[in-house]
C-alpha cells in the first residue's frame, strides 16, 4: 500500500471519534460501518473472517515440558507384558533420539505404572489414566487426538513450533495471530493474556517470545499477568498521582507521538500509543479482574484448595474463566514441569494432581455459564515421551525421554465434536498408525473454528506473506461439530 | 490494504442489500432437479458453467474454447478437440483436470475454485458414455453447498450512528456471520455499569440486525428484554449473572427465533418456566444458580424433552470399566513377522539390524555400528559418518567389497 494512503487510514480511535463527532450523516455512517469491518485499529474485527465462527475465544492449556501420553491418555495394555523387553527395531525404525538417551546400551520398554479406566464418551468410551480422575469424568466433552506429531525433538524449538508454526524464533504466536485476526472484544483488557504456573517436576526455560507478536504490530503480543503482587507491573499510579494527572500526561505524550508519527510513519509509534491507552484502561479493569472475592465458595471449592494460591494452576484456571467471560480472545496457561526424564511416576503424580481438578472445574464452570459453546479449550504439550525408559527401569520407577513421533492432545467446546477420539498409535505408543495430525493441521482447524481461513490470515513482512500455518495445514473436518 | 478493501466491501454491502434483486439471494435458488433432465442438462452443463464458464463461456473464450453449448464443446479450442467421446482418458478436458494443481496447464487455474472429485467423476462418466447431449445415465451427485453462501437471512445495513455510539462506548460489535448483515453485540467490557435503560437505548436502532446479544453481568431488565423480544433475528441471548427476575424476563416470551438462552446466576423462580415454554425455537437453556428449582427443571424437561437444559449439576460419570491392578511381566513374544501387515513389500521387513559386513566397504576400516544404512534390503555398516555418503554416490563401485549374500 502507498504509505500516504496508510497514513490517512491510520486514524486513532481518539481522532476518529473526534472527527466523526463533528461530521454528520453519510460520511459518519461509512466510517462507522467500515470500522466494525476492520478499519479502526482498536477494533479490527473480522480482518480475515470467512466462515461463521463457532468459537469466539481460545483457552490454551499448554503443558510445558511434554507430558507423557503413555501415562495419561494413550492406553496400551499390551505393554504390561513387555516389561523390560528391548524396544524392537521394527518399532524404533532407526528414528533419531535425543543426546540424552542415544548413548544408552538398551531401550527397555517401560509400561505405564498407572491404572486406566474406560469412561463414557460418544464412541466406545475413552481410556484415561487414574492420574486424571476429574478430567476423566468429562470424557463426553473432550475430543482426544492421539496422533499428533511434531518436527522438533527438544523443548525450545518444539514449543516455538507449536506456538508459532515454525521452529525458528521470530514468528508471531498463535495468540498474536488470533488477536490480529479477530481483534479485541474488550478494549479494557489485552486481547491475548498469558498466565504461568510453576511446576513440580523437571522444568525447562520459558521464553517470553513464545507469546510474542513477531512481525505483527506489537499490540498483539501476549500480556503476561503475574502471580504475586501486582498482576501487571507499574500499573498502579504512584502515590500522589491522580487519574486526571495520568490522563493529562497521556494526552500530552500522545500529541508528541502524533508529531513523530507524522514525521516517520513508524507503525510502532501507533502500537505504543495503543498500549499506553490500554494500560490506562487496565488500571481500572485488572484489579477487578483478579479480585476473586465475588466468587462463591462453591465455585472456589470446585477448582480445588490451591485456588487461593495466586499463580497456582487452579487460580490461573479460575482467572482464565474470568478473562473468558470478559471477552479476552486468547488465554494461554503455561503449566511448567512435565519434563520427566527421571522419576517420572512421582513427578507426573504431582503434576497431574495440580492440573486435573482445576482444568475439569474450568470446563464445568464454562459449561454451566453457557461459555463453553463458544470457548475453544486446547490441552497440549509440545511433544510426547518415549515408551522406553531413560535410565534405570524398575517395577516402581522409570524416566522417559522426548518423543516427537506421536503424542496426545485434547480439545473441548467451541464447535469441537465432543466425546470422540481421533487417530491411533501402534502398540508401543511410538508410531502413528492412523490419521496423523501435524501441528499445522491443528492450527488450521482451530483458526477455522474461530471463523478464520488459515490460508487467508496473512501478514506481509520482509517482502512476503506469512501465515501461522506457513505453507501447510489442512482443516480436519472430523473434529468439527 | 485490508482497510481499503473492507471500506469498499462495506459500501458494496450497503448498496446491494437495499437494491433488488440481490445477487446474494440468487445463490439460494434451488439447483435444477437432475432427475428430469438429460445427464448433460441436469449435471454436466451446470458443472461446466460453474467451473469453466467464466473463461470458457458466452463472455470469454480463452484459447478459443467455449463450453456452454454442445456445438462449442464439440468444436474444441485452438489446441484441438477437448473431448474424445467414449474415452475420458484421452480427452484433453479430463487430462487437464487431473494435472497437478501447480502445473501451468491445470484447469481450472490454481487460484480458481476447483471441481470436486464427484464432479470430475461425473464428467468422466459422461464422456465414457459417449458424451451424449440427450439422455445418458449417471447417479446424480448432490451438489455441495457453496462456501460463503449466505447462511443467515439478509437484513438491511445497520444504522451507522448506532454503531458509532456502541463503538464510542467500548461495546463490542462484530458480524455474527461474515456473509450476512447480522451482528453479535457484547457488553462484556464494563458490563456492570450498563443500566437497563442505557442498554435499551443503545440497542434499539440495531434491533433488526442483532442475532447474538451478550448482556452478561449487566443490569439488563424489562426494558432491554422487551426490546430483545422485537429483535426478529435474535438467536442467542446471554443474561448470565444479571440477577434478572421473573418480571424482567417475562417480555421475552413468545420470541419466535431464540435458540440459546443463558440464565445462569439469575434471580428467577419456577414462574419463568412458563416463559421458557413459550419460546418455540429454544434448543439450549442454561439455568445454573438461576433460582429455578428441581421441580421447575423437571417440568421443563418433561414438557420439552428435546431441550438441552444445563443446570450445572455435578456429572456423576462413573467408569464403564476399570483395568485390573497392572502387573508387569515380560511374557509377550516380541513382535515378529506377524507385526508386518500381510502383503507389505518384503524390503520393509529387515530381519536384523546387524550389519552383514565387518569392514567398511569404502575405507576398509572396521565397522562401527553407529553408522549403518539399508541397501537392497541388507544392512551395511561403515567406519564413520562420511563413508555412507560416498557409498550412496556410486554403490556399484563398492559392490565387490560387500559379502556375497
Amino acid at each position: 500500500m502507498d504509505p500516504r494512503e496508510l497514513y490517512y487510514l491510520n486514524l486513532t480511535r481518539r481522532r476518529f471519534l473526534a472527527a466523526s463527532a463533528q461530521t454528520a450523516g453519510a460520511a459518519l455512517g461509512v466510517g462507522a460501518l467500515s470500522s466494525i469491518l476492520g478499519a479502526a485499529p482498536a477494533s479490527s474485527s473480522l480482518r480475515a473472517a470467512r466462515f461463521p465462527p463457532k468459537a469466539r475465544r481460545v483457552i490454551y492449556l499448554h503443558m510445558e515440558g511434554a507430558p507423557s501420553h503413555i501415562d495419561l491418555w494413550d492406553y496400551k495394555p499390551a505393554l504390561r507384558q513387555r516389561f523390560d523387553q528391548d524396544l524392537p527395531d521394527s518399532i524404533r525404525q532407526g528414528q533419531r533420539l535425543t543426546g540424552m538417551t542415544s548413548g544408552q546400551s538398551r531401550f527397555p520398554v517401560a509400561p505405564s505404572l498407572f491404572r486406566f479406566s474406560r469412561y463414557p464418551n460418544r464412541q466406545d468410551g475413552a481410556w484415561i489414566s487414574e492420574l486424571m480422575p476429574y478430567t476423566a469424568k468429562l470424557a463426553h466433552e473432550l475430543c482426544f487426538v492421539h496422533s499428533m506429531h511434531t518436527e522438533a525433538i527438544n523443548h525450545e524449538p518444539a514449543i516455538t513450533f507449536f506456538q508459532t508454526g515454525n521452529q525458528q524464533p521470530g514468528r508471531p504466536s498463535f495468540g498474536a495471530w488470533t488477536s490480529y485476526g479477530l481483534g479485541s472484544a474488550n478494549h479494557n483488557l489485552p486481547t491475548f493474556a498469558v498466565l504461568i504456573t510453576q511446576g513440580f517436576g523437571n522444568m525447562q526455560a520459558l521464553s517470553a517470545r513464545f507469546w510474542g507478536a513477531g512481525f505483527l504490530p506489537s499490540e498483539h503480543q501476549g500480556c503476561k499477568l503475574r502471580a504475586g503482587g501486582d498482576p501487571v507491573l507499574y500499573l498502579r499510579d504512584p502515590a500522589g498521582v491522580t487519574r486526571e494527572d495520568r490522563r493529562a500526561l497521556l494526552d500530552t505524550v500522545e500529541q508528541l507521538n502524533e508529531t513523530e508519527f507524522a514525521r516517520t510513519l513508524d507503525p510502532e509509534i501507533r502500537s505504543r500509543v495503543e498500549q499506553a491507552e490500554m494500560a490506562y484502561r487496565m488500571q481500572m479493569s485488572v484489579p477487578e479482574l483478579t479480585d476473586f472475592s465475588s466468587e462463591s465458595e462453591a465455585t472456589l471449592e470446585m477448582y480445588g484448595p490451591d485456588v487461593k494460591k495466586p499463580g497456582s494452576f487452579a487460580a490461573n484456571c479460575l482467572l482464565a474463566r474470568r478473562l473468558a467471560e470478559r471477552g479476552v480472545r486468547f488465554i494461554q496457561l503455561y503449566m511448567r514441569g512435565w519434563d520427566a526424564h527421571n522419576n517420572l511416576p512421582s513427578e507426573i503424580r504431582a503434576q497431574s494432581k495440580a492440573v486435573d481438578q482445576p482444568q475439569a472445574a474450568l470446563l464445568a464452570d464454562l459449561r454451566q455459564r453457557g461459555l463453553l459453546d463458544d470457548t475453544l479449550v486446547l490441552w497440549a504439550g509440545e511433544f510426547g515421551r518415549t515408551v522406553y525408559s531413560q535410565g534405570a527401569l524398575s517395577q516402581t520407577n522409570y524416566g522417559r525421554d522426548h518423543h516427537p513421533r506421536c503424542f496426545s492432545v485434547w480439545m473441548a467446546g467451541g464447535g469441537i465434536q465432543p466425546g470422540i477420539s481421533y487417530g491411533k498409535t501402534d502398540d508401543y505408543a511410538y508410531n502413528i498408525v492412523e490419521n496423523p495430525v501435524e501441528v499445522h493441521d491443528l492450527h488450521a482447524t482451530m483458526l477455522e473454528l474461530l471463523g478464520l481461513d488459515h490460508e487467508q490470515l496473512t501478514y506481509r513482512s520482509q517482502g512476503r506473506d506469512f501465515r501461522l500455518t506457513d505453507v501447510s495445514g489442512k482443516v480436519i473436518r472430523e473434529w468439527i461439530a | 490494504m485490508d482497510r481499503v478493501k473492507f471500506a469498499l466491501l462495506a459500501l458494496a454491502l450497503a448498496s446491494c442489500s437495499t437494491s433488488a434483486p440481490s445477487p446474494l439471494a440468487v445463490q439460494q435458488a434451488p439447483a435444477p432437479e437432475p432427475a428430469q433432465a438429460s445427464l448433460y442438462q441436469g449435471r454436466i452443463a451446470p458443472i461446466l458453467a460453474e467451473r469453466c464458464g467464466t473463461c470458457h463461456g458466452p463472455e470469454k473464450q480463452k484459447g478459443k474454447l467455449a463450453l456452454h453449448t454442445p456445438p462449442a464443446i464439440l468444436a474444441g479450442g485452438s489446441d484441438g478437440p477437448v473431448i474424445v467421446a467414449g474415452k475420458p482418458k484421452q480427452s484433453e478436458l479430463v487430462r487437464r483436470l487431473h494435472l497437478p494443481l501447480a502445473d501451468e496447464d491445470h484447469m481450472p487455474p490454481e487460484n480458481r475454485p476447483q471441481p470436486s472429485a464427484e464432479e470430475i467423476a461425473a464428467l468422466e462418466n459422461w464422456i465414457a458414455q459417449g458424451a451424449p447431449f440427450d439422455g445418458g445415465t449417471g447417479a446424480p451427485v448432490p451438489k455441495p453447498a457453496p462456501q460463503n453462501q449466505v447462511t443467515g437471512p439478509l437484513v438491511g445495513p445497520a444504522d451507522p450512528a448506532a454503531l458509532a455510539a456502541l463503538e464510542q462506548a467500548f461495546v463490542h460489535v462484530e458480524k455474527a456471520d461474515p456473509t450476512s448483515g447480522l451482528l453479535w453485540v457484547d457488553f462484556a467490557a464494563n458490563a456492570p455499569k450498563w443500566s437497563d435503560a442505557e442498554l435499551a437505548k443503545l440497542l434499539a436502532p440495531l434491533a433488526p440486525q442483532v442475532a447474538q446479544l451478550g448482556l452478561a453481568r449487566t443490569q439488563a431488565g424489562a426494558q432491554t428484554l422487551a426490546l430483545a423480544r422485537r429483535m426478529p433475528h435474535l438467536e442467542r441471548l446471554d443474561l448470565r449473572g444479571t440477577g434478572i427476575a421473573d418480571a424482567a424476563l417475562a417480555p421475552i416470551a413468545g420470541h419466535a427465533r431464540l435458540e440459546s438462552l443463558v440464565l445462569a446466576r439469575a434471580k428467577l423462580s419456577d414462574a419463568s418456566v412458563e416463559v421458557l415454554l413459550g419460546l418455540p425455537k429454544l434448543a439450549r437453556v442454561y439455568l445454573w444458580e438461576s433460582g429455578v428449582t428441581q421441580a421447575g427443571l423437571a417440568r421443563l424437561a418433561q414438557e420439552r424433552p428435546k431441550l438441552a437444559i444445563d443446570s450445572g449439576d455435578e456429572t456423576n460419570t462413573t467408569a464403564l470399566e476399570v483395568e485390573p491392578e497392572p502387573k508387569f511381566t515380560s511374557e509377550a513374544p516380541p513382535p515378529g513377522a506377524a507385526a508386518v501387515p500381510a502383503g507389505a513389500p518384503a524390503a520393509v521387513a529387515v530381519a536384523s539390524l546387524e550389519p552383514i559386513n565387518s569392514v567398511c566397504p569404502v575405507s576398509g576400516a572396521p565397522v562401527n555400528k553407529k553408522y549403518m544404512i539399508v541397501f537392497e534390503g541388507r544392512v551395511i555398516g561403515f567406519c564413520c559418518n562420511k563413508c555412507p555418503g560416498e557409498f550412496w554416490a556410486d554403490p556399484e563401485k563398492f559392490r565387490s567389497k560387500l559379502p556375497a549374500n
